[in-house]
């Protein structure tokens, strides 16, 4: 089987083995998804109940973007504070409305409402409270999720890139009912204590773990920094058990990538040898993202890199918002970057400071419809600003971020809308209008011409010649030439070895019209979205003044050997 | 190009000069006193390096074959700089409490005070022009340039004029200056009719930097980059650069510890900038700057303070706040550290280029270092100390990046020299995040209780064992560590009064001061109170109730207000019409302005 990158799948997993959902942070486009981690949970007395559902309601009125009345708030609230019966299964929801007073409307305080929740031997259903909420304000509360803190703490970490751990990816559905190791992050505790994939633990710190529900699996192996853990276990080859005793340590992930979404070494900011484009795949934005582009800046300084794509697209992991501002703002030699209206506060315009990584240096930026809310602000501020193209499909963003904030008083953190973003160019709105629209997945059938259909052969390589409208209208006595193929799609030409440079200055000629009724229909083959991002890079890189900076030495391209497309 | 200067040729005499008296100093008979050196030149062989001692207002003279002090002679009160003159003959030295230039001699004796000479007050640096004739001091306070006629004050030429030749003032304070030779650049400033020597003078504090015709005088340009406390400028090697150490605080970042530990609140560099960039008064000095990002997660680099380049491109950089020299090597790549003793500020290479000296202010010693590797070859004391007063023990803890998350950065990092780098700190010393507010100067906060723009700190030990805390993210304080941080902070006096020589001005802003009741909340004789103040100006959450800072200094605190919305303080009552009963009158505001020039 062969398995994704490690630290992709190190991610996924480690962040569903937290209780964390992979919707989370997301907003705006889906607002009623409910996620609850919470359905096994249950949480201290009677009197906590109380307390939790005035922290959610107080949560609410300060921290949401449009939060409801509190009169209905605590009415949706103190209809699922209920002790749910063994054979309630068949109770309607109506009969549980009925149960409402209006003791717990007349609440003022947490202490209140946990004395009216105890004197009625009320429990909060964490499901039935997420529904009502959501089920009566979804539209304002964005994704609503609740979840313990201490797998907040986890998302935090993650956001922080400090996540404290093994550096094992857990398999939980094996056959066995026994949790297998299924990837070691290098470095990290589990490798440098031997520990090999395919391993099945069968105990940790001495409790076996056969039939024991994911999540308690994950809270015995998470732990403070520098403790240590147990772990009885045995490899698939061997029926051999053994004791291994690790210490939890740092564990940290890249969130910048290369162009094959892996971690970008010395050698790998390039798309390709040949030409100055550098390719930054920005999986996520957390706390180290900064940092590592600083480093990437040097790298591209280096290399001679004249254009640099971002790939914002696909399921990243969350953002952070912060970090997310902390990001365009490097990108940005001073200007506005968004208006930032948190809760109810006063809308509040950040501005960029005039330092600049990648200054001097065209930005593209590919998005998708998967593309995460973060990635939709620094893409749309890189846009207001005139520092970036966009290229792809654009996504249902409106503007509304979503934020994980503590509850007051009790161990859990809320998820929902805090935070509405204004673009900076107040002549902008959401969602994204993209610079050039170009679909990610293989043409539907009835896909319009204009959108993934050039006039470019297929499969066409980076210093293959680049055929565009331009070029296809031209007479054969033109220097236009390509290697044969075996393609049909493909056109002919005489003589591979002839470079033949882009020639329109435009690049929105890459996308073909949807009609064309004075010329003569082009062959069209699909132009993959990345294929459509470096020649939009490259007719940017032609527009540039010459290179200040030395371009890619011999040597440097002797670095580039393993790099492949 | 050919180097002008004599001063390789020039300060080899020098030495000649030192070799009969060497012996007659031995090492005994140094005082018992702190020194703090802060300023060094080191000779053509090599072998002796001269020391200002700011705080014994003495000057060393370092034997560095036998690793020993040779003498050390009183010549001052607070030394702050020394130069060789181009004859070697004398160290000229400048004096921020005397507020001279003393122009010191060679004798059997050893160092004799020849001259001094009253410049304008508080001195820090003096550099000399290229062909030596001039002396340019820097003085802080009083935000001047004085330019010095050495031939007529050292009586060696036309003693007709005026030793004092011009002072140039500045919109800000200066310290680090860099004499740059403008015929270099001649080709690529067509618009520079004149090839001459340019001044440039960095801000002690904060972010500008001014390119001075020293000729006429005039001030060519006044431009800001995004740094602060500039502790060290030189020419690269290949003279067609200028680098410069400094720090960048962040506005957006905050004071957690994710902004902390990745390098996002406060970074540690070096800029490089094109000269021809310095020298052309309209270009965007940004436009080709190039950072070098010092440090990183785990091991920060805390205030990187004086450097040196040498031939082969290898660059020595004292990290003060770290304790520490750190190496670069031709292409900027980290090369290693070498821990140096406590606070390294100024350093000088050696004539071959292969070893550096560097001054550890607080603990009155040198570290001798071979830049490659780095190695640190020994450690020459300048002499003993007495036992550290808790006031000294807080100036070491307050210059300490190690009080900081992995050592990124120190109390006066921000709070430079003690004062402000007038930038904006996104901390939750106000209970928030998302309102950043000034960085307050601490030079006279000890009777200025509460503490903190909300007023939020009863004390001002609570203020700083939060501080270290929360905004630095530092582990928790002893009592004997606040203890003595505190000790030291009321060691610190108020920034003194720009000044204005219009008494009678003063006299009026007085009376508009007493008329506006502005000493309801600015209450004599601190010019504050406790009272928390709704000033009617909003930070991003709401909040508009602030505790009234000290006018103490207030002219050398710009800008103004919580978030420094108000660039000066004209600003504050023209634009903002600060807590005004009334309208003033341009005159009015005027006087009150020299009024406040004057606290």
């Amino acid at each position: 089987m062969r398995l994704p990158p490690f630290s992709r799948l190190a991610c996924v997993f480690l962040m569903l083995a937290g209780g964390v959902s992979s919707s989370r942070y997301v907003s705006g486009a889906e607002p009623s998804i409910v996620t609850s981690d919470l359905k096994d949970e249950t949480f201290g007395s009677a009197a906590d109940q109380g307390r939790l559902a005035w922290a959610i309601l107080e949560a609410i009125e300060q921290q949401n973007i449009s939060p409801p009345p509190r009169q209905a708030l605590i009415r949706v609230l103190t209809q699922a504070l209920f002790r749910i019966p063994k054979d309630a299964v068949n109770v309607s929801y109506r009969e549980l409305l009925e149960h409402v007073d209006s003791e717990f409307l007349q609440c003022q305080s947490a202490d209140e409402m946990a004395l009216v929740a105890e004197q009625n031997e009320r429990y909060l259903n964490f499901d039935r409270a997420i529904a009502e909420l959501t089920s009566g304000f979804g539209e304002n509360l964005g994704k609503f999720r609740l979840i313990r803190a201490k797998d907040h703490e986890v998302e935090e970490q993650f956001h922080g890139n400090r996540y404290v751990g093994l550096g094992i990816n857990l398999y939980h559905n094996d056959p066995s009912h026994i949790p297998v190791i299924m990837r070691i992050r290098p470095g990290g505790p589990a490798d440098r204590g031997g520990l090999k994939p395919r391993t099945y633990i069968h105990e940790i710190d001495g409790r076996p773990t056969k039939n024991v529900p994911q999540q308690t699996i994950l809270d015995w192996i998470r732990g403070p920094i520098g403790t240590e853990v147990t772990l009885k276990v045995s490899h698939e080859t061997s029926i051999e058990q053994r004791l291994v005793t690790l210490a939890r340590g740092l564990i940290r992930f890249e969130s910048l990538k290369d162009r094959h979404r892996e971690p970008i070494s010395r050698d790998r900011l390039r798309y390709d040898r040949r030409e100055p484009i550098g390719w930054i795949h920005v999986e996520t934005i957390n706390g180290s993202t900064l940092h590592e582009l600083r480093i990437a800046d040097n790298q591209a300084r280096e290399d001679g890199i004249r254009v640099l794509v971002l790939d914002f697209r696909g399921l990243g992991e969350p953002d952070d918002l912060h970090q997310s501002l902390l990001v365009a703002d490097s990108f940005l030699d001073g200007g506005a970057i968004w208006t930032q209206i948190d809760g109810s506060a006063e809308p509040r315009t950040e501005f960029a400071d005039r330092e600049c990584l990648f200054r001097d240096t065209p930005l593209i930026v590919l998005i998708n419809s998967q593309t995460r809310p973060c990635h939709c602000a620094i893409a749309a501020a890189l846009q207001d600003a005139g520092r970036a193209k966009l290229i792809g499909e654009s996504p249902d963003f409106q503007g509304i971020i979503s934020t994980t904030v503590r509850l007051s008083g009790v161990p859990y953190s809320l998820t929902m809308a805090t935070t509405r973003l204004n673009r900076a160019r107040q002549d902008r709105q959401w969602p994204l209008e993209l610079d050039y629209t170009v679909a990610e997945n293989p043409v539907a059938e009835n896909m319009p011409a204009s959108v993934n259909q050039a006039r470019i052969p297929k499969g066409f390589r980076l210093g293959d010649r680049v055929i565009l409208e331009s070029d296809l209208n031209r007479k054969s006595s033109d220097t236009t030439t390509t290697r044969p193929s075996n393609d049909p799609t493909r056109p002919s030409y005489p003589n591979e070895s002839v470079q033949v440079p882009l020639k329109s200055s435009n690049p929105s000629n890459l996308i073909a019209p949807e009609s064309s009724p004075t010329r003569p229909a082009p062959p069209r083959t699909r132009l993959p979205i990345e294929d459509v991002a470096i020649l939009v890079a490259l007719e940017i890189q032609r527009g540039l003044p010459p290179a200040s900076v030395k371009p890619a030495s011999s040597d440097q391209n002797t670095r580039y050997k393993d790099s492949t497309r | 190009m050919t180097p002008k200067r004599p001063l390789q040729f020039l300060t080899w005499l020098f030495v000649l000069r030192l070799v009969a008296t060497s012996t007659a100093f031995a090492e005994e008979t140094l005082a018992t006193h702190f020194r703090r050196p802060v300023a060094l030149v080191v000779s053509q062989d090599g072998n002796r390096i001269a020391i200002a001692n700011q705080r014994s207002g003495t000057v060393s003279l370092v034997d560095l074959q036998e690793k020993k002090v040779l003498l050390e002679t009183a010549i001052g009160k607070r030394p702050s700089d020394l130069i060789v003159t181009r004859d070697t003959r004398r160290l000229l030295v400048t004096d921020e409490e005397t507020h001279q230039l003393i122009a010191v001699s060679f004798s059997p004796e050893g160092y004799k005070v020849e001259k001094r000479l009253t410049v304008s007050p508080y001195p820090v640096s003096v550099k000399l022009n290229e062909e030596g004739t001039c002396a340019f001091i820097a003085s802080l306070w009083s935000r001047t340039i004085t330019i010095v006629n050495l031939n007529s004050w050292l009586d060696e030429g036309d003693t007709t004029l005026p030793a004092v030749e011009r002072q140039i003032r500045l919109p800000f304070a200066p310290r680090e200056m860099l004499v740059l030779n403008v015929g270099d650049q001649q080709a690529k400033l067509p618009s520079l009719d004149n090839p001459r020597s340019k001044l440039l003078v960095a801000d002690a504090f904060g972010s500008r930097l001014a390119m001075i015709d020293p000729e006429s005088g005039q001030v060519d340009s006044v431009r800001e980059i995004p740094a602060h406390a500039i502790r060290g400028m030189r020419l690269h090697p290949t003279k067609s650069q200028l680098v410069i150490s400094h720090q960048v605080l962040s506005r957006l970042a905050q004071s957690t510890f994710d902004d902390v530990h990745w390098g996002s609140l406060m970074t540690n560099v070096l800029r490089t900038v094109e000269l021809s960039d310095i020298l052309d008064p309209k270009a965007d000095l940004l436009k080709h700057s190039v950072l070098q990002y010092l440090g990183g997660p785990d091991r920060g680099a805390g205030d990187p303070a004086g450097f040196v380049m040498n031939a082969n491109g290898l660059t020595g950089l004292a990290l003060s706040g770290t304790d520490e020299l750190m190496l670069l090597d031709e292409n900027n790549v980290y090369g290693g550290r070498v821990t140096t003793e406590s606070y390294p500020t100024a350093i000088a290479n050696g004539p071959d280029g292969k070893h550096a000296y560097v001054l550890n202010t607080l603990s009155d010693s040198v570290s001798v270092i071979q830049l490659a590797g780095p190695i640190l070859v020994g450690t020459i004391s300048l002499g003993p100390q007495p036992e550290l007063t808790p006031a000294d023990r807080g100036e070491r803890l307050f210059h300490n990046a190690k009080l900081s998350h992995d050592g990124w950065f120190s109390c006066s990092s921000c709070h430079v020299q003690g004062h402000t780098n007038g930038l904006l700190n996104d901390n939750m010393t106000d209970g928030t995040f998302g309102t950043a507010k000034r960085v307050l100067t601490l030079r006279g906060v000890t009777e200025t209780a509460p503490y903190s723009w909300t007023g939020r700190f009863k004390t001002l030990s609570d203020q700083i064992a939060h501080s270290v805390k929360s905004t630095m993210q530092g582990n928790p304080l002893t009592d004997e560590e606040t203890s003595d941080l505190e000790a030291y902070m009321k060691s610190l006096s108020p920034p003194p009064a720009l000044g204005t020589d219009d008494k009678l001005a003063v006299a009026r802003g007085a009376a508009i001061f007493e008329a506006q009741n502005c000493r309801n909340c600015h209450t004599q004789p601190l010019f504050t109170s406790a009272k928390i103040v709704d000033v009617g100006l909003k930070d991003e959450r709401g909040a508009s109730k602030f505790n009234p800072p000290s006018l103490r200094g207030v002219s050398q605190n710009a800008p103004y207000f919580h978030d420094g919305r108000a660039r000066n303080l004209e600003a504050v009552f023209t634009q903002f019409r600060h807590q005004l009963n009334g309208e003033l009158s341009s005159e009015e505001v005027a006087d009150l302005i020299a009024f406040l020039n004057d606290l």
